[in-house]
């Protein structure tokens, strides 16, 4: 308890309490001016710690929501390109439908026409940009994905190399959520499963043992080499016979039959198989014989024995070859034989064991063309540049409906997988946009100015002010000295 | 008949109505205690009729007494030095609170930008306006860190050179005291000593506002004076005070001549080494390890990476080794543990090959590692003994990098067909570890039946059998899990036959790139010398945000991203955000804390001060009306010489 009270005390109580209200004024005119009751830590270390953590944790979310929309962006691009692609398959479906049905060639022309223009179509769509990114080349999105060019051997399919990468770019959203956004284009428009390999023609080359990895289709070209007769019925290979020969068959599978009418080994008939009988003369050195099925043997019969007559049998050699004979292998009459395209390096495994004719055959691999292949293999088929008989015609172009429906249901799975992803990010969006509104809203209830409370309190401080300087007033004006005057 | 009664009296009201005058003359003097003139009648004996009687012989002033409580002096010179310590220590902690949360543009604000950047270019991988954001944002970090750490050591220097001042000011205040007290000593009992008296007060006060300080009051004005609970000398030859610093920079302040030093607890002198040493200092601590731990652990994540122009023809490290002889555990600028660094080399036909070095920070000095690197085919690792950085240079037509690639064509040293392996994919398994493939038949890819291969892990546990005869389409790829696929071209393959695959998840198990600074975003090693690395600063390609020169690799990007919720600071204990989050806030709890206590001090400062006021302070209205008192009085003694004189006359007329 304080017994005395001077004068400075009371001028110090007052300039105490003065300055005490005019800081506390000034705080609350601060809040109430910006609004905010939170500037530094020391205002409110809680709850500057909460709007701290609350801020980076929106300013994630809004990163995060940028983050989709980009994503998303290229996920639209994706799955539109991908729609487009999908209904050039579909068109493509219906041509070839009406191709199989058609006879007209001059609307299988037409039609081949408008399936050209849309494999160029396709083409686009798989290079097809956005933001300078290409969307079909995985994480090499710098680079035009797929390179094109024609068959680089005869009876082979569209060249088609995938430049890009065959890892997916992938983005990271939030935690835990990463979204593949450019996937690979090998993925979308590349070859599917691999079926058993068709041999096409009349060789009697069929399939062999072994897995093949030759990619489309191929032409397969069995060449005569060389003919070899054997006994002694003195007839030898004709002056053509290596290249006119197209009878192919090993000892045994073919015969000639000589009958010498001279005598003298001067005249007679000849006849190969079960073909009709050709008549010779010694000075037939490149006799023409043809058998029932049309095969032909080129033959010398200047120096048949005299008097001979019966069958000759011989040895009809081949060579075969899948690259337009830029490499060959010798036809040995075997369960399985492997061809190599020497540009490729694919290889066939061929059963030639009924090899008994030269000729081209057409070989396909179902389900190893890609989604460019099969258009230009469309076309070709529908211009029957394999020149097949009806039957092969209409089945080639059912091969290609299969391919397409498969490209299609590829593509579609694709399409399903990246809307699912959109759908995805579309639900993380709105929870983040739920979140964002939740950390907007307690940064402002933990940062913001309770105004009228605020203001109730300046104002019982401004009154306190306002009594003070009043009742200071008042007490420092009473003076003895007033009194002793 | 006595004049002199009369003119005591005459003399005391004088001398009364001085004192009331000094009074009110100093009534607003800083330090004055109010003086009270005390009175005493003056008696003599005198002899009346064999009886003893005593008359007064007039008054006399005995003692000019200063009026003060030795208990609210000391209690105000205790709150003062409390108080002197807290205003301080408030003060440099709310400049600290400025320093590490200056609102807009905090380390905190940039940081967050920089892991925001990462995120979008995930998902715009080529876009080179983020690729050059990232750069951007790494360097306000990175400028903004170093501003901290510049404003703390400035504010550290500060505190240093008030801390001088405030000794040399203690020292003086020391001195004077030793010298009033002196002078006390000689005056002891005059008029004179109250002005002292004040005045040795005033500088106790002032020595009290640098130090804790505790007075003893004696008989004859003597005083005792306890600093930091140890008596001190004021005589002739007072103590003096000095400041001497440690080997960590950190300051003490000892006697002169002293060994130890004194620890002081209240006072600004107390504050100022509180705040050098530990606050100030200890959030310079905080702040370097943070960005420590950041160019570590980013660099980390970069360092195993490249850039869109993918792997290097040759790097400098930027993080020097003290001495390129001693082992690395004892010369690197960060730890390096035993460890495995994967280098691949990559040809020009892209044929990559990865080989481990194994890091033993024990045994292996710097040149060390160099031989070690140089013994990889194709790349050479010199060491710079003058800088103590190391460089790795590819050969001619040759690139490498650290990202542990995989061998797309393995080693086929103990594969004896002429199928050729080859591996594909990109490894996601958490740990570096070997598959070894092994021919379990013998015949033709794609025609034998059966032809199966065994794939096994390092410990020989099978991962997965495959087939590669008949069926098999020779060079597909076949996934053997992990995101590896193995393929066989066309060819034969015997039994026995087999190859290793190296399957790398973390290319540098030991830290030894981030220690030395090659491929790193940042240099220095901490928030005073960090920056950009210059190979990055003006080229935002370089940033290594893949594992691969592809534009939309996102692999690397990922570490970074995933740096943001790791637990890297604080024992593990904290992210980069919240440790820097959780600075902010104790920072803002000892600003509110030591407001807290500055306002009660304040308070209790006022309450004393208020005593002290009540006791030593001068009423106006008090010492008028003494004044008016010794008025009366001192009329009421001219009357009595008046009376006197009077007398007097009336005796002189009987005599005439």
């Amino acid at each position: 308890m304080l017994y005395r009270t001077t004068n400075n005390m009371i001028n110090d109580r007052a300039m105490h309490y003065i300055t005490q209200h005019n800081s506390m004024i000034a705080t609350f005119q601060d809040h109430v001016s910006s609004g905010i009751r939170v500037n530094r830590p020391s205002d409110d270390p809680i709850a500057f710690r909460q709007i701290s953590a609350t801020t980076i944790e929106l300013n994630k979310i809004r990163t995060e929501q940028t983050s989709i929309s980009d994503a998303e962006a290229k996920l639209n691009a994706s799955v539109t390109s991908l729609q487009q692609a999908n209904d050039l398959l579909v068109r493509a479906k219906t041509l070839a439908q009406q191709g199989v049905q058609t006879t007209s060639a001059g609307e299988r022309e037409a039609i081949a026409i408008e399936v050209e223009g849309m494999l160029d179509s396709l083409k686009n769509i798989a290079t097809s940009q956005t933001a300078g990114e290409y969307l079909f080349g995985g994480i090499r999105s710098d680079q035009i994905p797929f390179q094109f060019d024609g068959p680089n051997v005869p009876g082979r399919t569209l060249t088609s190399n995938y430049l890009g990468d065959t890892a997916s770019s992938v983005a990271f959203i939030g935690e835990r959520i990463s979204v593949e956004t450019l996937i690979s284009g090998d993925d979308v428009f590349g070859a599917g499963d691999r079926g058993e390999m068709l041999v096409l023609g009349s060789t009697g080359a069929a399939t062999g043992v072994g897995t093949a990895n030759v990619t489309g289709r191929a032409s397969l070209e069995v060449r005569h080499t060389t003919t070899t007769y054997l006994g002694g019925s003195g007839i030898q290979p004709g002056l053509s016979s290596d290249s006119n020969d197209t009878l192919i068959g090993p000892a045994g599978s073919s015969q000639i039959e000589i009958i010498d009418q001279s005598g003298t080994g001067d005249f007679g008939t000849v006849r190969l198989n079960n073909g009709e009988e050709f008549s010779w003369t010694s000075s037939d050195t490149d006799l023409e014989v043809i058998d029932e099925s049309n095969r032909k043997l080129f033959v010398d019969m200047s120096s048949i024995t005299a008097n001979f007559s019966g069958s000759v049998s011989f040895d009809s050699n081949a060579s075969m070859s899948i690259d337009g004979f830029q490499s060959s292998v010798a036809v040995d009459f075997s369960a399985s034989q492997t061809v190599v395209d020497s540009i490729n390096q694919e290889q066939a495994h061929i059963d030639t064991t009924q090899i008994r004719e030269t000729g081209i055959d057409h070989l396909e691999f179902p389900g190893t063309a890609n989604a460019f292949q099969v258009f230009f293999d469309l076309t070709s088929d529908l211009r029957n540049s394999r020149d097949l008989d009806s039957v092969e015609y209409a089945s080639s172009l059912d091969r290609r409906l299969g391919e397409l429906n498969s490209l299609s249901d590829r593509i579609l799975g694709v399409v399903g997988r990246q809307s699912a992803s959109l759908q995805t990010l579309d639900e993380l969006d709105n929870r983040l946009g739920g979140l964002r509104l939740e950390a907007e809203r307690h940064i402002v209830s933990v940062q913001s100015t309770d105004i009228p409370n605020t203001v109730l309190q300046l104002q019982q401080h401004q009154s306190l002010l306002e009594f003070t300087y009043s009742v200071t007033a008042s007490v420092a004006s009473t003076n003895i000295l007033d009194f002793l005057r | 008949m006595d004049f002199q009664i009369g003119l005591s009296a005459l003399r005391a009201s004088q001398f009364a109505i001085d004192n009331v005058s000094h009074n009110i003359a100093n009534a607003g003097t800083e330090g004055y205690h109010r003086r009270e003139v005390i009175l005493e009648n003056s008696q003599i004996s005198i002899r009346n009729h064999d009886r003893s009687l005593q008359a007064g012989t007039g008054v006399d002033v005995s003692e000019v007494k200063r009026i003060r409580s030795l208990i609210t002096e000391n209690s105000l010179t205790n709150v003062t030095s409390d108080l002197e310590k807290t205003d301080l220590v408030l003060d440099i902690e709310s400049r600290l609170e400025t320093i590490l949360e200056r609102g807009e543009g905090t380390v905190k604000d940039a940081l967050s930008s920089l892991f925001d950047d990462f995120t979008r270019l995930s998902a715009n991988p080529g876009e080179r306006t983020l690729r050059s954001s990232i750069l951007n944002r790494a360097n306000d970090l990175t400028a903004r860190m170093r501003t901290q750490s510049n404003e703390l050591s400035q504010l550290k220097f500060n505190l240093k050179q008030q801390l001088e001042v405030e000794v040399e000011s203690l020292n003086r205040d020391i001195q004077a005291l030793a010298e009033i007290q002196n002078e006390i000593r000689i005056n002891n009992g005059s008029i004179h000593s109250n002005e002292q008296l004040d005045k040795r007060d005033q500088l106790i006060n002032q020595i009290a506002e640098r130090v804790d300080t505790q007075r003893f009051e004696f008989v004859q004005q003597e005083l005792g004076i306890s600093l930091a609970g140890s008596a001190v000398s004021i005589d002739s030859t007072p103590v003096a005070f000095e400041t001497v610093y440690d080997d960590q920079g950190d300051v003490s302040i000892q006697l002169v001549g002293g060994d130890r030093p004194i620890d002081f607890v209240s006072g600004r002198i107390a504050g100022i080494v509180e705040l050098h040493n530990d606050v100030v200092g200890g959030y310079q601590d905080q702040v370097d390890q943070f960005a420590g731990e950041l160019i570590y652990q980013f660099d980390k994540v970069h360092s195993v990476g490249v850039g869109r122009a993918g792997a290097f023809a040759s790097l400098q490290g930027t993080r020097p080794v003290s001495d390129v002889d001693l082992p690395l555990s004892q010369s690197a600028a960060f730890p390096v543990t035993e460890g495995e660094l994967f280098i691949s080399v990559t040809d020009s036909n892209g044929d990559v090959r990865t080989t481990s070095i194994n890091v033993d920070p024990e045994a292996d000095s710097l040149r060390d590692l160099a031989t070690n690197i140089s013994a990889v085919d194709n790349v050479q690792a010199i060491v710079d003994p003058a800088t103590g950085n190391l460089s790795i240079y590819a050969a001619s037509g040759h690139k490498f990098d650290f990202t542990g690639q995989l061998e797309t064509n393995p080693s086929t040293a103990n594969f004896f067909g002429t199928s050729v392996p080859q591996v594909g994919g990109d490894y996601f398994g958490e740990q570096n570890q070997t598959y070894t493939v092994t021919l379990i038949d013998g015949g033709e890819v794609g025609k034998t039946e059966p032809l199966s291969v065994r794939v096994t892990d390092g410990d020989g546990n099978l991962i997965q059998d495959l087939d590669i005869g008949l069926g098999y389409v020779a060079g597909e790829p076949i996934d053997i899990g992990s995101g590896l696929t193995v393929e066989f071209s066309p060819g034969s393959v015997n039994v026995g036959d087999e190859f290793e695959i190296n399957l790398v998840a973390n290319s540098d198990t030991s830290g030894v790139l981030p220690a030395l600074g090659m491929n790193s975003l940042f240099q220095g090693t901490n928030a005073s010398d960090i920056q950009l690395d210059r190979r990055i600063q003006n080229t935002p390609d370089a940033i290594a945000t893949a594992a691969s020169d592809n534009t939309a690799d996102t692999q690397n990007i990922r570490s970074f991203i995933d740096l943001r919720n790791e637990l890297v600071l604080g024992d593990g204990s904290f992210t980069f955000e919240t440790f820097l989050e959780d600075v902010e806030a104790e920072i803002g709890f000892q600003v509110q804390t030591s407001n807290n206590l500055r306002e009660s001090l304040s308070d209790l400062k006022f309450r004393f001060e208020s005593e002290r006021e009540s006791i030593s302070g001068v009423d106006v209205n008090e010492e008028l009306i003494q004044l008016t008192e010794y008025q009366k009085g001192y009329e009421a003694a001219i009357q009595v010489i008046r009376t006197m004189e009077s007398m007097l006359d009336d005796l002189f007329q009987i005599l005439n």
